[in-house]
């Protein structure tokens, strides 16, 4: 079966041009799409609802440069699993590991207290330490130093969950006020 | 190439009779079609031209029906015999919690029974039956006014409907005697019907509030293509509601003068919510009305004004900004980003609810001026003749999942393999290792939903899985594949990978009818009706036939080069059996003659398809290749 890059017919790297990609795959679908068949006989149909989710799968897994990197990690051999902390914890370095313990301290303190503007900085200040990680991530990517790659995707990927988290507490209090 | 003569048949642009679109609404239901000129119209259902159909269904004494603003009209003095909102039961279970709700419908419930059935007085009937009343009398008012066979049709659903919702609206089609052609979002309609009118481009939130549903859809259109972006929702809050929320108040009030809890009585219960629509109806355009309740002591009358109703509905309407803030937060976008505002749904009429919509997208003026009663089943109608009339070669929907999709694990957590707003169709798989030695089967429970456990998620079905070859424990490995298609209706496949073996499976859907209850309903149906049973499926049969057959001479027109040797004497003589088989009423004898020209020409299909992904991929334009 194809990988996701070549299903798209692009070169695999970690730095592509997205816009070309979301024409690439807008292209795709208009030719390839269940609607676009509903004319035609079985086949037909089939082929195109198959080959539509395998476009659409391969869309969804390369357009997020994290879920690119995860990708292309495993076509290279390290599989960090499909998203989430699990499996990246080989990666993380110690003091990033007691960084993050004091983060999650400071975000319980001001969960629990309800100090909402202390949980928007915390939030803030991860964003910025995401967009860090992730500017890491393709140098490692441009050297072809695929463990420290995994390594700053492991660490982004611990920011994008606290960063859910926030979310989710956000959610609630906000459903809380509409219930 | 050698013409059959089959195609002169028909009118080649329309062979299989004209494509509708249908809105099978809470309140109201409406079908709708593309004139020759390319422009939708809704089809008038009533002698005085009314487009909107009640969407109520009456049962007579001997089990027949009336259907629309008839049956409206015998609610008062039949409440178990009539049938009013029954798509907020669709795909429900008996302990659901929409059965507990105020309301006059006698529940029939047999033990051990999936879904919500009613007793009305002459026969026990389910959600799907009572939708499926609905759908044949829109059909027949639809062939009548347009003197021509219905050839298919597009249903639209709330976004917001789960795979048990959808599933049971599409069987109500079945059901009906449609060709479903496919099941579209109510939002995504109306933007369609928006769109396409103002050729609009940019970023659009829809906000649906219907009779029992309420959608938000946040869509992105770009030259003809309609990406939804993400959708949320509350498939249990719409103006029903906002009747409900009025008629409880009344029926409070009013309780004490007369002595009697008059919740408990469903004639009075029926007479509330009678008032207590037309005093929201009233409302919207002045202060304050009067409700009316002919109870049986005496006529009620009790003054109602606009800020008494708000302040009851205000708490339902707050409700509605808890899926808005979601779907931006999905889509990532903030309110300011959103270029415009379409209102769908016949309670965002209300003052309150137009103010709260400008409030939550940043002050903008909400965009309403296609009868929000009617866009969707415009959208429908256009979707439906792209399908299946004259396919716009601009236009493409891209729809979403709305919720979450999951299996169950260890210690009834919900583990997500395919999440919320994924694009479909799209599929996941996942592995599963046997944990004995020597088994054979294994139980996959798969649900729909956000949440963490399995007791807050919606159980849509078990997939039994059976066939596995023996082998020691942990050494089985099976790789079961769920696929989401263009519906948003889900299917499994499994196949164990050691050995390679396909396996089978048998789903047990937790809220809905098995396809053999389905094919159960459908025969028993033709036989009430007196109709052939035989000549139905083998008309249907035909349609298909004719459809295949004139892809193929298309294709075979355009793409001969592509046909390798000998491929095309035995397309031809599979299509001579299949022009022998059309000559007869044994729809078993045409699949089969179906099923051989298909395979005779799949390899053809396959290169023609596989030219096409070359072409796009070498970069050439879309219009580059094909015809």
């Amino acid at each position: 079966m194809a990988d996701h890059f070549e299903t798209l017919g692009v070169t695999p790297s970690f730095r592509l041009d997205e816009k070309a990609l979301e024409e690439r795959y807008r292209e795709l679908t208009r030719l390839l799409h269940p609607d676009r068949h509903a004319a035609g006989g079985p086949t037909a149909r089939r082929l195109a609802l198959e080959k539509t989710i395998a476009v659409n799968d391969a869309f969804r897994a390369l357009k997020d440069p994290a879920r690119r990197a995860a990708y292309l990690l495993k076509l290279r051999g390290i599989d960090l699993g499909e998203a989430g902390a699990q499996g990246a914890g080989r990666f993380l370095p110690p003091a990033f590991l007691m960084d993050v313990m004091e983060l999650r301290e400071a975000f319980d303190e001001a969960r629990a207290a309800k100090r909402t503007a202390d949980v928007e900085k915390l939030a803030a200040q991860v964003r910025g330490d995401r967009a860090r990680a992730l500017e890491a991530l393709g140098a490692a990517f441009d050297r072809n130093d695929d463990e420290e790659a995994a390594r700053q995707l492991s660490v982004l990927r611990y920011y994008d969950r606290f960063l859910g988290e926030v979310r989710a507490w956000e959610d609630e209090a906000f459903e809380e006020n509409h219930g | 190439m050698a013409e059959s003569g089959l195609l002169q048949i028909r009118d080649p642009l329309r062979p299989y009779g004209k494509p509708v679109g249908i809105d099978l609404g809470t309140t109201n239901s409406l079908v709708a079609y593309v004139d020759d000129a390319g422009q939708p119209h809704a089809i008038p259902v009533s002698a005085e031209g009314d487009v909107l159909c009640p969407s109520v269904v009456h049962y007579l004494e001997d089990g027949s029906t009336i259907v629309g603003r008839e049956a409206r009209e015998k609610a008062a003095t039949h409440p178990h015999e009539t049938i009013a909102s029954v798509k907020r039961f669709m795909g429900k279970g008996p302990n659901d919690a929409e059965t507990q709700r105020l309301g006059h419908y006698r529940f029939a419930q047999q033990p051990g029974d999936a879904i919500v059935r009613f007793d009305v007085g002459s026969k026990i009937v389910s959600p799907v039956e009572v939708s499926a009343e609905i759908l044949k009398h829109l059909r027949r008012k639809a062939e009548a006014a347009l003197n021509d066979k219905v050839g298919g049709a597009v249903i639209t659903v709330p976004a917001y409907f789960d795979d048990a919702q959808r599933q049971a609206t599409k069987d109500a089609g079945r059901l009906a005697g449609l060709e479903v052609l496919r099941l579209l979002n109510e939002p995504t309609a109306a933007a369609v019907a928006y769109g396409l009118d103002r050729r609009a481009q940019g970023t659009f939130a829809v906000y649906d509030l219907g009779g029992g549903t309420f959608d938000i859809s946040i869509l992105r259109l770009v030259d003809g293509v309609f990406e939804v972006k993400s959708t949320a929702g509350d498939s249990a809050l719409g103006g029903d509601d906002f009747d409900r929320a009025l008629a409880e108040a009344l029926l409070e009030q009013i309780s004490p003068a007369l002595g009697r809890d008059l919740r408990a009585d469903p004639y009075a219960v029926q007479a509330a919510l009678f008032a207590a629509r037309a005093a929201k109806h009233e409302l919207t355009a002045r202060e304050s009305t009067v409700a009316v309740l002919p109870l049986a002591e005496r006529r009620v009358e009790v003054e109602v004004t606009r800020a008494q109703f708000e302040s009851l509905i205000a708490g339902l309407v707050q409700r509605t900004a808890v899926a808005c803030r979601r779907a931006l937060k999905d889509a990532e976008l903030t309110p300011a980003q959103i270029d415009g505002v379409v209102l769908v749904g016949g309670s965002t009429r209300l003052p309150l609810v137009r103010r709260f919509v400008a409030e939550i997208f940043g002050g903008k003026q909400p965009l309403g001026d296609i009868d929000p009663d009617q866009v969707v089943a415009l959208g429908a109608a256009i979707q439906a003749e792209n399908l299946a009339g004259k396919p716009r070669e601009d236009m493409l929907l891209l729809d979403v999942i709305p919720l979450s999709l999951g299996v169950e694990t260890m210690g009834g957590v919900v583990e997500k393999i395919i999440h919320r707003n994924s694009t479909i169709p799209t599929s996941a798989a996942q592995i599963f290792t046997t944990y004995a030695d020597g088994q054979t089967g294994m139980d996959i429970h798969v649900l729909q939903g956000e949440r963490e456990l399995v007791q807050d998620c919606r159980s849509l079905a078990r997939f039994r899985l059976s066939g596995i070859p023996p082998m020691p424990a942990n050494m089985g490995r099976v790789q079961v594949t769920f696929a989401v298609d263009a519906d948003g209706i889900l299917s499994v496949s499994a196949k164990e990978l050691t050995t390679g073996v396909e396996q089978s499976i048998t789903v047990k859907p937790s809220h809905g009818l098995t396809d053999e209850q389905v094919e159960d309903m459908l025969i028993a149906s033709l036989e009430n009706a007196e109709e052939d049973v035989a000549v139905r499926l083998a008309a249907e049969s035909k349609v298909e036939a004719q459809r295949v057959l004139n892809d193929l001479h298309k294709a075979l027109k355009s793409d001969a080069a592509l046909l390798a040797a000998g491929e095309r004497e035995a397309i031809a003589a599979a299509e001579e059996k299949l022009a022998a088989a059309l000559q007869t009423h044994d729809h078993d004898r045409i699949n089969l003659a179906i099923s051989d020209l298909d395979h005779a020409s799949s390899e053809f299909a396959k290169r023609r398809m596989e030219r096409a992904i070359q072409g796009a991929l070498a970069g050439h334009s879309v219009d580059e290749f094909g015809e």
